[in-house]
């Protein structure tokens, strides 16, 4: 019992004095989640669009595929990249391998998924007329794909956050991947894991309440976008 | 005058259901064509197929003289618009709404300005430009819709019951823009409604449309007073339809003589009489109507008429306003009941 009060006294301690190695963790995890999100959107975002947009054959099965993916092991990605950036994989003479990069192109992998099929649920929920009005207004699709995915902006935001959650929050892919090396490739999950099985609490719990601040963040940034989403379809 | 629209063979199916079975029609430039039928006839969908949002599965449509296909498509909206029943606003501005279709078809940002500024005016809402969307009411959504629609200049409009959701101020409101735009403009106009008095006021001619088919096409005065068969009749509210006989030259039905018939020859017809075109009253209805004499079985209000169902051999039902009768009629009353020939409709 001692041991787990010392160290949220030390935790708190690490926290308040901005220790730096920890400062440099958690902006790493910052950094890395951030942009994986942001290049997944950019990617998931107009594939979800034209997803929705076109009827084709086999739609239902790809939507299904979409939402099996959300589930994707975060280990699995790992070992996808990690055989894509090793040295003998096809991206071997990147030299990715144990980089920020790598993690971020993990947690892109893993995202994306997520992305798409919330992408595809939010435009799904507009009304048809909807569509209609913007091809019979003329639209070009991807001018039309435009104007609805503007319509669904908050429950898109929405969809966005809770993939940034879930990219900060995986440690499988990044660990893999990444290689949790300190100064370069650290971040707050793998830190977590390692000082953990180290017997290092203290610093385990100062950096778990920083990843949990940030996931209190992320769930308010969801719930506000949900509430504005909510308040438009009652109007 | 040319045939703008024309459609031949065109045909929907949704799997192995058939929606619209194949149509032929054509529509003359600046003619209002109503199309009336129960829900689930197929008349969306038919608005859609020529509006080109919704691909047919048979047949051919013409527009502007050029058959629709899936190059043309493109151009040919650009001369057509559409208005739907649930009215479409985007998340923003009332002027930004307007401009969305200019913006489709990149006409500059300040003759956009200049277009949607001249259609507010004339629709009298220039004071909405700058509100959001979101706090318009029903009606005034649907009127920015239109605005949205006519303000691309189109030569072809297609109104998928526009006036369902609105309140009747509302409604004749949008029918006098709907109008207006015909008579200034020469826009031609295909409604669906299901509102059959709207289709009277608007249309210089009706379609039925039943089961994804039409079953009569003509003017107003045609499809209301001489429906072809009896679902039109009972459809378009001919209240009064009876199983009778020709012979000797009089329509007959349950002992009562409804009208010399003199071109039709003898065997079973169907009679119909509109309820509104029978007269009520407790004293004898002068010589010039054919007049039977019945007893009232239920006398009710409907609103600002009086609904009286009168046992003269048939059950006749009678509409009459309200004011002229008073509540004077009771189960049991002997009355007369008149109507003139030409009233009654034989098929």
């Amino acid at each position: 019992m001692g041991e787990i009060t010392d160290g949220f006294l030390e935790a708190i301690t690490l926290i308040v004095t901005m220790n730096p190695e920890l400062m440099e963790i958690a902006g790493r995890s910052l950094y890395v989640s951030s942009i994986a999100t942001l290049v997944a959107a950019l990617i998931a975002i107009p594939i979800g669009a034209v997803i929705y947009y076109y009827d084709f054959r086999g739609k239902r099965t790809v939507i299904n595929l979409v939402q099996t993916l959300y589930a994707l092991p975060t280990v699995i990605v790992g070992l996808l990249v990690y055989l894509l950036v090793s040295n003998s994989g096809p991206l071997g003479s990147l030299k990715l391998l144990y980089t920020v990069n790598a993690m971020i192109i993990a947690q892109v992998i893993l995202v994306s998924p997520l992305i798409v099929g919330l992408a595809i649920a939010a435009l799904s929920g507009l009304d048809k007329e909807m569509k209609y009005t913007t091809m019979a207004l003329n639209a070009r699709a991807y001018r039309a794909m435009m104007t609805l995915v503007r319509e669904t902006k908050f429950a898109i935001l929405s969809a966005v956050v809770l993939a940034f959650g879930r990219a900060i929050a995986e440690v499988g892919a990044v660990m893999m991947v990444g290689g949790n090396i300190r100064h370069f490739t650290r971040t707050l999950t793998t830190a977590i894991t390692l000082n953990t099985s180290m017997g290092e609490f203290s610093t385990s719990i100062a950096l778990g309440i920083i990843l949990l601040t940030i996931a209190l963040i992320v769930n308010f940034g969801v719930n506000f976008f949900q509430h504005y989403n909510g308040r438009m379809k009652d109007d | 005058m040319t045939d703008i629209i024309s459609v031949r063979g065109l045909a929907k199916s949704y799997g192995k259901k058939e929606v619209v079975h194949p149509l032929n029609f054509s529509v003359k430039k600046g003619e209002i064509l109503a199309i009336i039928g129960p829900s689930g006839a197929g008349k969306s969908t038919l608005l859609r197929m020529l509006d080109t949002i919704e691909p047919a599965s048979e047949g051919e449509i013409t527009l502007f003289g050029e058959k629709v296909t899936k190059h043309s498509t493109h151009n040919l909206r650009n001369r057509m618009g559409m208005l739907f029943q649930k009215t479409v606003l985007f998340d923003r501005t009332v002027e930004e709404n307007i401009a969305l279709g200019l913006s489709y078809r990149h006409v500059s940002h300040e003759e956009r300005q200049k277009r949607v500024t001249e259609i507010l005016e004339e629709m009298g809402m220039s004071e909405y430009a700058r509100r959001s969307s979101r706090t318009l009411s029903g009606g005034e959504g649907q009127r920015v819709s239109f605005a949205r629609v006519l303000v691309t200049k189109p030569e072809i409009l297609f109104l998928d019951e526009p006036t369902a959701n609105l309140d009747p101020v509302a409604t004749k409101l949008l029918e006098e823009m709907i109008l207006h735009e015909n008579r200034v403009n020469k826009t031609t106009i295909i409604i669906n409604t299901h509102d059959q008095s709207q289709s009277q006021r608007l249309a210089d001619r009706v379609a039925v449309m039943m089961n994804g088919e039409f079953v009569q096409i003509g003017s107003a005065d045609e499809v209301f007073y001489h429906p072809t068969n009896e679902r039109v009749a009972k459809f378009v509210g001919v209240q009064n339809l009876f199983t009778g006989v020709v012979r000797n030259g009089n329509a007959t039905s349950g002992g009562v003589v409804f009208c010399p018939a003199p071109h039709v020859p003898d065997g079973i017809v169907q009679i119909m009489l509109r309820a509104e075109d029978i007269s009520l009253s407790k004293t004898e209805i002068d010589p010039g109507r054919i007049s039977v004499q019945g007893r009232v079985v239920s006398s009710e209000r409907a609103g600002a008429f009086l609904h009286v169902l009168v046992d003269a051999g048939c059950i006749f039902s009678v509409i009459c306003p309200f004011r002229q009768t008073g509540d004077t009629y009771v189960p049991g009353d002997i009355v007369h009941i008149a109507w003139r020939i030409d009233a009654v409709h034989i098929t």
